[in-house]
């Protein structure tokens, strides 16, 4: 049989890559003081839709459920999450540091690294406004990345509010203003600029300037530089003093050379509301790693409340592994036990176990020879005969 | 892995002169694009550069999974194409437009002349050939008329002719494909020209190096077309 496009099956060596780089992170989310949880594949869609571009629902797995309501597969972990929190973990004492590891589905263009059904391991942060919470955030994915031994990565940090601010700032009217804010979202900088040229006309503000270098990139001093001019604004000041405190923060965790400030960072999902970034690699063409501030989600459930957080895609990663021949490698000492008396081949067997080697035994009788093609094929290192 | 190495996809077909010429006013090698080889990838590795020879079509795919740094393509085949790129600079040349076209012979026995929805009001059914599916459904989604799309992989002109649509959409230059067949454009979706296009992450990546390409464009090809 087959399986649906965009579905695939693990192999045992695909599973155990996937295994052991999700051991490692869970190991480190721990170690930050998050917690894991786990929520179902299956969310009512009115759930999942909040927060949602039209767009982004219209990749969304839907069905009906037996009684008629309108099911759909997540299609991230943040939102069923944030659900979680605001309905049941509200009287809990925040923040909150939840991680989790799972599969998610989206019926998207099937790209590099992402089929429909895909892994992704990630944190959220409930419950904490202040730009620390944010920098942990980066700060966090930049060490699961280098633990599971992804080198070379770029952050790329952007800020929705500072863009909004701007955006409001140039007072231009709704239409020019929701033009504007599409096309930088779909990085067509050819109608970005157009929009500009045509808005100096028109519009009288000072901070047009501000929105041309909106579509440019820059590395963090020189982004300091270039926009400090428009601190007479207490509003822009304000957004500056937590990107300062970010790239301060980041600087001290020694990341300050991988980053890159980009305000047309935008993020796929709609609810993003603040600091946002995507990890890159040379080795693909997409972010490896991908998150951010959205403080409103929490509030459609019932609850307001600050949050931000991460997602990392498992095979993104791997893919960057493999490129750059960095794919974890089978190490453990693997052994068949094989001999005349059952009792004596399984004492053997668990004495074996016990000390850490992955352990076999014979359950068919086989000639020595087969029993050497036997463990050749398993890359089982050693036989050992117990009589 | 070489982070300076910059790979182009270059299209091949029509717009490859005037991708020659852009080249040469930046100084990018030319000199292999202008013999007829067929090598499809072509390296210059004292430039770190490299181009990557490819069917226009394809060329959003190479870049948006990163095969290709940046590229060179119609704004009709990126509207096409639907793919997560970066639009970087309109290159201006390549120009042609999105056009519906009706059978000459339609229009003369119809009292209401160019006005298609008129002409189509009473049908049951329109059917519109095109190679460009997309761009149909949005066009006729947007202007709130209903048409069945049957998509075809070239020589769209034909169908009218033998009845398996009433209608095309296609891209015209010259209009000349059209006249040949006995088609009127009855109504213009959008203007294309070629757009620079460029990778999310390379974009990011590469950015000084990008940023450098797209000033030299401004500065030795737009600017000096413009004058």
């Amino acid at each position: 049989m087959i399986t649906p496009s965009g579905i695939r099956d693990w192999p045992p060596e695909n599973a155990w890559r996937k295994r052991y780089i999700e051991n490692i992170l869970v190991k480190l989310f721990q170690s930050w003081g998050y917690e894991e949880v786990i929520t179902g594949t299956l969310e009512f869609d009115n759930v999942i839709s909040k927060g949602l571009s039209e767009n982004e629902k219209s990749q969304l797995y839907r069905f009906f459920g037996r009684e008629g309501e309108i099911l759909t597969l997540r299609p991230d972990m943040t939102t069923p999450i944030a659900r979680f929190t605001a309905t049941h973990l509200k009287n809990k004492t925040f923040p909150l540091r939840f991680f989790y590891t799972g599969n998610v589905f989206r019926y998207e263009k099937i790209q590099a690294g992402r089929y429909r059904e895909f892994f992704q391991a990630g944190v959220e942060l409930i419950g904490a406004e202040s730009s620390l919470a944010d920098a942990e955030i980066i700060i966090l994915a930049s060490r699961a990345l280098e633990k599971v031994g992804v080198k070379d990565f770029r952050i790329g940090i952007g800020d929705i509010q500072l863009l909004n601010l701007v955006l409001e700032l140039c007072e231009l009217e709704y239409y020019g203003k929701e033009q504007l804010r599409k096309a930088i979202a779909e990085k067509d900088y050819v109608s970005v600029k157009a929009l500009i040229n045509k808005l100096k006309n028109e519009s009288q503000s000072s901070y047009i300037q501000l929105l041309e270098k909106l579509s440019n990139i820059y590395g963090p001093d020189d982004f300091i530089k270039e926009f400090s001019r428009f601190e007479t604004c207490l509003v822009i000041k304000n957004r500056l003093t937590v990107l300062k405190n970010i790239i301060t923060l980041l600087e001290t965790a020694d990341l300050k050379d991988r980053i890159i400030i980009d305000l047309g960072i935008t993020r796929d999902f709609q609810y993003y509301t603040g600091i946002v970034f995507e990890i890159y690699s040379p080795y693909i063409g997409f972010p490896i790693c991908g998150g951010g501030r959205y403080d409103n989600l929490l509030n459609n459930f019932g609850f307001k409340c600050p949050a931000t957080g991460f997602a990392m895609g498992i095979e993104r990663v791997l893919l960057v592994l493999e490129k750059s021949g960095k794919l974890p490698k089978l190490e453990y000492k693997k052994c068949l036990v094989v001999g005349g008396d059952f009792k004596k081949i399984f004492q053997r067997a668990e004495e074996l176990r016990s000390r850490g080697f992955f352990v076999e035994v014979e359950l068919e009788e086989k000639d020595e020879k087969e029993l050497k093609e036997y463990a050749k094929s398993k890359g089982i290192n050693y036989i050992e005969v117990v009589n | 892995m070489n982070n300076n190495l910059l790979t182009v996809a270059v299209p091949k077909g029509k717009l490859l002169e005037d991708v020659v010429d852009l080249f040469e006013k930046i100084g990018f090698p030319t000199e292999d694009l202008k013999q007829s080889t067929r090598k499809l990838l072509l390296e210059y590795p004292e430039d770190s550069l490299r181009y990557i020879i490819c069917r226009p079509t394809d060329i959003p795919t190479y870049v948006e999974y990163g095969a290709s740094d940046i590229g060179i393509v119609g704004k009709d085949t990126i509207e096409e194409a639907r793919k997560n790129i970066f639009e970087l600079a309109d290159l201006g040349f390549g120009k042609c437009k999105f056009v519906l076209a009706l059978p000459e012979k339609i229009i003369k026995s119809s009292e209401y002349e160019k006005d298609f929805q008129k002409i189509f009001a009473g049908s049951t059914h329109l059917r519109v050939a095109t190679k460009f599916p997309n761009v149909a459904r949005e066009y006729f989604d947007r202007i709130g008329f209903q048409a069945e799309i049957i998509h075809l992989h070239g020589n769209i002109e034909l169908a009218p002719q033998v009845g398996l649509a009433e209608a095309i959409i296609d891209i015209v230059s010259t209009g000349r494909t059209l006249k040949e067949n006995n088609l009127v454009a009855v109504d213009d979706i959008f203007e294309a020209t070629t757009r620079l296009v460029a990778n999310r992450v390379s974009y990011r990546l590469k950015h000084k190096r990008i940023q450098n390409l797209l000033e030299n464009i401004y500065k030795h090809y737009l600017e000096v077309k413009n004058d």
